[in-house]
């Protein structure tokens, strides 16, 4: 699993990556790679409204929790979770939703 | 609400959100606001509307509304308790994160609709290894939702779209709109296929009666812009122009320098142009640089108004950073549009031809990047270099039904790059 950081180059403080990794259960997929995007959700680029993280931020860690539980169901919020910057060229990561307030 | 298939046309307040929000309507956020005012106990329901509303509210509010979204949703079971864990993640924009929980999602849920709304997540990484994976997953939960789902055929049409799977996406996203005329993600993988197509005005006519149809649609402006581009692609520069100007905020800096970029290099007057101070301050201000798509098209900004030492600049900070994604093509790219406002075509194609197939990494999506082909095409042909432009457009030439903008790429102009036609 994938943890990332905030900041260039910053990393998570381990209470909030062992927040992560104890609440998250998932499958490790690869590290690094090409910026892409796609079409299918919200926070999406064709809707100008893509929100990447914030310094380019990559995975740090890679583990694999094996609790086997779908992560959130048991475990509270990892609130010391930061929230990670996105870029804005003019409008902002859900701007998709803002034409309809 | 239905985890899989298709989604009842709505028999509750939360029924009938969902199914706005599915739609990208313009009714979503008034009716996810409804469902959450009637059930202040629907953990769902309230998450769905962070997800929504996310990024306007502040880090405190926004963690205690999850907090309540997931106390209530863990109290109604353990899918609404895993689908308000993905919106934490998605709306502190922790996307590995919420890809990987996605995925474990699934698994268990399969074909959830609700969990289908954070699929960008994978795209959103930057890693193309993600995305792969994310590419996978819908395919897999499209069969089997099956093709009565019209939510997961229009997330397969999208995926098909950037796939380069241009004749299956638009046969899935007519399906999809068949199955829900309403659906704005089939509309807008139409509109990307027919993008492909050089579709023109049938696409253009198409998106005028979905938008009239819902003129608070999510996509409005998005949609618009596409419209614009295939008014573009016909030649007909007037109705861009007028288009952007009417759908596209001057602060809208990217759809606004991504069109008059293009209609600067076939030489023609650009639309309203956005302010170059806004410009600037959206680069300077804090994670101004977080993202590189969007700053390259703060870069396309910058370009269209000739700021040819902002750019320079701003290649020398890209070419600076320790990302590589910005040190190894965004430099290059914002380095050639230096060259190409300053008059140098020559040294403009020789930084983007050596790009390659890395263009890819400046992020968004195949419209979105073409800009790039675009602007190696007019630097080629200003600096003699007919034939390798003829070559690098062929592919677009050949297959699109309207190809007037390719074709006048092609053609030696006087440059309106650096001019200042506001």
């Amino acid at each position: 699993m994938g943890v990332e950081t905030r900041g260039a180059g910053g990393a998570v403080g381990a209470g909030v990556r062992a927040a992560v990794v104890g609440a998250v259960a998932g499958v490790a997929l690869l590290p690094a790679g090409a910026a892409q995007a796609n079409v299918v959700g919200i926070g999406n680029a064709v809707f100008g409204n893509t929100c990447v993280n914030q310094g380019g931020a990559r995975a740090v860690g890679s583990t694999a929790a094996g609790s086997g539980v779908v992560g959130g169901d048991y475990a509270g919020l990892p609130l010391s979770l930061p929230r990670n910057h996105c870029g804005n060229s003019g409008i902002v990561c859900t701007a998709v939703f803002m034409a309809s307030v | 609400m239905t985890t899989a298939g298709v989604v009842p046309s709505g028999v509750t307040p939360g029924d009938r959100a969902v199914v706005e929000l599915l739609a990208l309507s313009g009714r979503a956020l008034p009716m996810l606001r409804e469902w959450v005012a009637g059930e202040p106990d629907c953990g769902v329901a309230r998450a769905l509307l962070t997800l929504a509303t996310g990024d306007r509210l502040d880090d405190a509010v926004l963690k205690e509304q999850l907090v309540i979204a997931h106390r209530d949703a863990r109290a109604a079971g353990e899918r609404q308790a895993s689908l308000a864990y993905g919106v934490f993640l998605h709306t502190h924009r922790q996307y590995r994160l919420t890809a990987d929980h996605l995925v474990a999602h699934f698994a268990r849920w399969p074909a959830d609709e609700l969990a289908g709304l954070m699929l960008g997540a994978f795209a959103a990484c930057g890693d193309a290894a993600y995305r792969a994976h994310g590419d996978e997953l819908v395919e897999r939960q499209a069969a089997l939702a099956g093709p009565e789902s019209w939510p997961w055929t229009s997330w397969l049409a999208s995926t098909r779209a950037e796939q380069g799977r241009v004749r299956e996406a638009h046969e899935l996203a007519e399906r999809a709109l068949e199955l829900y005329p309403r659906s704005g993600v089939a509309a807008h993988a139409l509109a990307h296929a027919e993008h492909e197509l050089g579709a023109g005005r049938v696409c253009v006519e198409f998106l005028d009666r979905w938008l009239a149809a819902d003129p608070q649609a999510v996509q409005l402006r998005h949609l618009s812009w596409h419209a614009a581009l295939q008014s573009i692609a016909c030649g007909d520069f007037p109705d861009a122009r007028r288009r952007a100007d009417a759908a596209l905020p001057r602060a809208d800096v990217g759809m606004r320098a991504a069109t008059n970029w293009r209609l600067l290099l076939v030489g023609q007057t650009p639309a309203g142009r956005s302010d170059p101070g806004l410009v600037r301050e959206l680069l300077a201000a804090p994670g101004g640089m977080a993202e590189v798509f969007h700053t390259f098209n703060l870069a396309l900004a910058l370009a269209v108004e000739a700021a040819t030492e902002d750019l320079q600049a701003l290649a020398r900070r890209a070419a600076a950073d320790e990302r590589p994604d910005y040190r190894d093509v965004l430099a290059p790219v914002v380095r050639a549009l230096a060259q190409i406002t300053a008059g140098r075509p020559r040294a403009a194609a020789d930084l983007l031809n050596g790009l390659g197939e890395k263009a890819e990494r400046i992020g968004g999506v195949r419209v979105e990047r073409e800009i790039i082909q675009d602007t190696l095409a007019r630097a080629l042909v200003d600096a003699g270099d007919h034939t390798r432009a003829a070559d690098l457009l062929r592919h677009r030439t050949t297959t699109r039904h309207h190809h007037t903008y390719e074709d006048l790429l092609l053609t030696t102009t006087a440059p309106a790059t650096a001019t200042g036609t506001r």
